[in-house]
């Protein structure tokens, strides 16, 4: 017999979340110390583009430290609702369950999934990256 | 008078009879598109052949007495974040600008299973990232009514293509207003449904738990049309809902006497433009005289819905924006030979543009260990309290209504320089994705310059029904939404 597959949609979104920041990008994890500032120095920019992923510019540094610091700045505001006892809606459809027999259906063909990679021994299967571990 | 002032009801109705051919209907829009977007930059692609040869099989099986589908011959636009298998989809950016998807979208399946003929793609912000369509990697698109002014955003080229008699219809997607924003802004129709009335397969991902696709069309007539095509649950989208697909034109009976409008008053005061105001009173005075029924709610924490977006939305968006790192698809920098780190990073500042990666770097930065809890968390929990306020007032009304952007189109350039300022364009728009309600913005009247200011309602969870029968009595009771830009003759669009 098949087994269920369940997807409960209401935690697909921080799990996204902890792939990027807990598994994808494991080795930029960051601890602040939970006070929140009210500004933003360039430090806390460089910090915030090595978990993402982004080599900025000088300029483009400076220029998100204002930006972001104006922007959260303002989203600071809903620091003073009482929202205590609410419960979070990560998504408006999370009493929806969608569940389906784990069974095997055709699906897109290697070389098509392939086909966009910028650098793929597809026969292989196998995507070409520059060296993983040291340099 | 072109067969592209016609709508697409109207369009359908004369191909299935006969009197005109799909090929007429789609040589119109190619060559209507070949004479304005020079100036308009509204299509980042344009697939003439392929249209051709579907528009001849519209034809053929017509001939041929086969049942040619509800919107068998008509031309449509899709923005370009949506895929068709073969044609390429950037999301008006350089990580995809040769990416050509391998598979359909299930949107085009459905349209294409219908009988619409895609015509090509239309440019938009960057992965769906703005409100002006200023942050396209292939420059902005202008607003068809007067070419120094945004034509909003993000779906902003779907919006020009379907002002200017390009197309009658245009899908677009609205994370937080990109449907309804730019429609306000171009003088046209813009429908966002309701979260999971439409499946999200094959749509490039931006705020997962907020992103919908929808129509752009001229009439409330033509969206709804389309909605029927377009809804339903599907395999492929979890997230899709189980609701029964009505046949929502037909719902369409131009009587509001059983019709409560919840007006927010509170709401709808400062940082409004009094152009704008004065259209949204007489907007709700026209249904008021056409038998609705006026009622006074409040929203207390719809103020706060701004902030909560921009929250939720790049949390969302720093997530989905991962895959794009230069292994599986897309754009990868030749300068990272030596470290894979190396190659990520330079990638994603090469291939991005910088609206993407503030909002990569705001999400990041609100998931990150000890800002999570006070701002993604807060946010979530604030969010819950709006769908509460909107839960309430659907107790009493049936439509909310407000004004679909605070001012009329700005000046292209204009706020390009503070984006807070641009992000407070969307004040009225965001909620709606937050609580996941469909929302449509119709045209409600002109400034003194002649800009487009649009008339937004906003309706229960899966009562598009409703929300599409107040429109459609508003459209009958108006004739904004027949003015065209560039007066009667339409072409040319320079004065």
């Amino acid at each position: 017999m098949a087994r269920r597959i369940g997807v409960n949609v209401a935690t697909t979104f921080t799990h996204a979340a902890a792939h990027m920041h807990g598994l994808h990008f494991a080795f930029c994890i960051l601890h602040y110390d939970g006070v929140v500032p009210t500004t933003l120095t360039i430090a806390d920019v460089e910090r915030i583009a090595a978990l993402a992923q982004l080599e900025l510019t000088d300029e483009e540094k400076h220029l998100f430290t204002r930006q972001l610091a104006d922007i959260l700045h303002y989203a600071e505001q809903v620091q003073a609702i009482d929202t205590s006892g609410v419960p979070a809606t990560a998504h408006v459809n999370a009493a929806q369950r969608t569940e389906r027999d784990d069974e095997p259906r055709p699906s897109l063909p290697i070389e098509d999934a392939m086909a966009n990679a910028p650098d793929s021994l597809p026969d292989a299967g196998l995507f070409r990256v520059p060296r993983v571990i040291g340099g | 008078m072109s067969v592209l002032d016609a709508t697409a009801t109207t369009l359908r109705d004369e191909i299935a009879a006969g009197r005109l051919s799909a090929v007429e209907a789609c040589r119109a829009a190619l060559d209507r598109i070949a004479s304005v977007n020079g100036e308009l930059n509204a299509f980042n692609l344009v697939d003439g052949d392929r249209a051709l040869d579907r528009a001849k099989e519209i034809d053929r099986r017509r001939a041929a007495g086969e049942s040619p589908g509800p919107l068998a011959g008509v031309p449509i636009a899709l923005k370009d974040n949506m895929d068709v298998r073969g044609m390429r989809t950037t999301a008006s950016s350089r990580i995809l600008e040769h990416f050509v998807p391998p598979y359909d979208a299930t949107v085009v399946r459905r349209l294409e299973r219908a009988g619409a003929v895609i015509v090509g793609k239309t440019n938009c912000d960057e992965f769906a990232m703005g409100s002006s369509n200023e942050n396209s990697a292939f420059g902005p698109v202008h607003n068809p009514w007067a070419l120094d002014r945004i034509p909003g955003g993000s779906s902003g080229g779907s919006a020009a293509a379907v002002a200017s008699r390009c197309v009658p219809l245009a899908l677009g997607s609205d994370t937080g207003g990109s449907i309804r924003q730019p429609a306000a802004c171009c003088g046209v129709v813009g429908l966002k449904p309701s979260y999971g009335r439409v499946s999200r397969y094959g749509l490039l991902a931006f705020a997962s738990s907020l992103d919908q696709i929808g129509p752009f069309a001229r009439t409330v007539a033509d969206a709804a049309l389309t909605l029927t095509v377009l809804a339903g649950a599907d395999p492929c989208d979890a997230t899709t809902a189980n609701e029964p697909v009505p046949d929502f034109a037909a719902a369409l009976t131009g009587g509001v006497n059983d019709i409560r409008i919840g007006v927010p008053r509170a709401f709808v005061t400062e940082g409004v433009d009094s152009q704008v105001r004065r259209a949204y009173d007489e907007a709700l005075d026209t249904l008021r005289r056409a038998g609705a029924t006026l009622v006074d709610i409040d929203l207390p924490h719809a103020r706060y819905a701004v902030p909560v977006y921009y929250l939720v939305c790049t949390a969302e968006a720093s997530s989905n924006l991962a895959r794009y790192d230069g292994v599986k698809y897309g754009y990868r920098s030749g300068a990272a030979k030596d470290s894979l780190k190396e190659m990520y990073s330079r990638t994603r500042d090469e291939g991005f543009g910088p609206e993407v990666k503030r909002r990569i770097m705001l999400g990041t930065y609100v998931l990150s260990a000890g800002y999570y809890d006070a701002f993604y968390l807060k946010a979530l929990q604030v969010r819950t309290l709006l769908r509460r306020d909107y839960d309430q007032a659907f107790e009493r009304v049936d439509v909310v209504a407000m004004p679909t952007m605070p001012t009329p189109p700005f000046r292209l350039g204009e706020k390009t320089d503070d984006p807070l300022q641009m992000y407070l364009a969307d004040v009225f728009t965001v909620s709606a994705n937050l609580a996941g309600l469909p929302g449509i913005s119709v045209p409600c009247g002109f400034s003194s310059d002649g800009l487009p200011i649009g008339f937004q309602l906003m309706g229960r969870m899966f009562d598009e029904t409703t929300l599409l029968r107040v429109a459609d009595a508003y459209q009958r009771a108006t004739d904004w939404h027949t003015r065209k830009p560039g007066g009667p003759e339409g072409p040319p669009l320079r004065p």
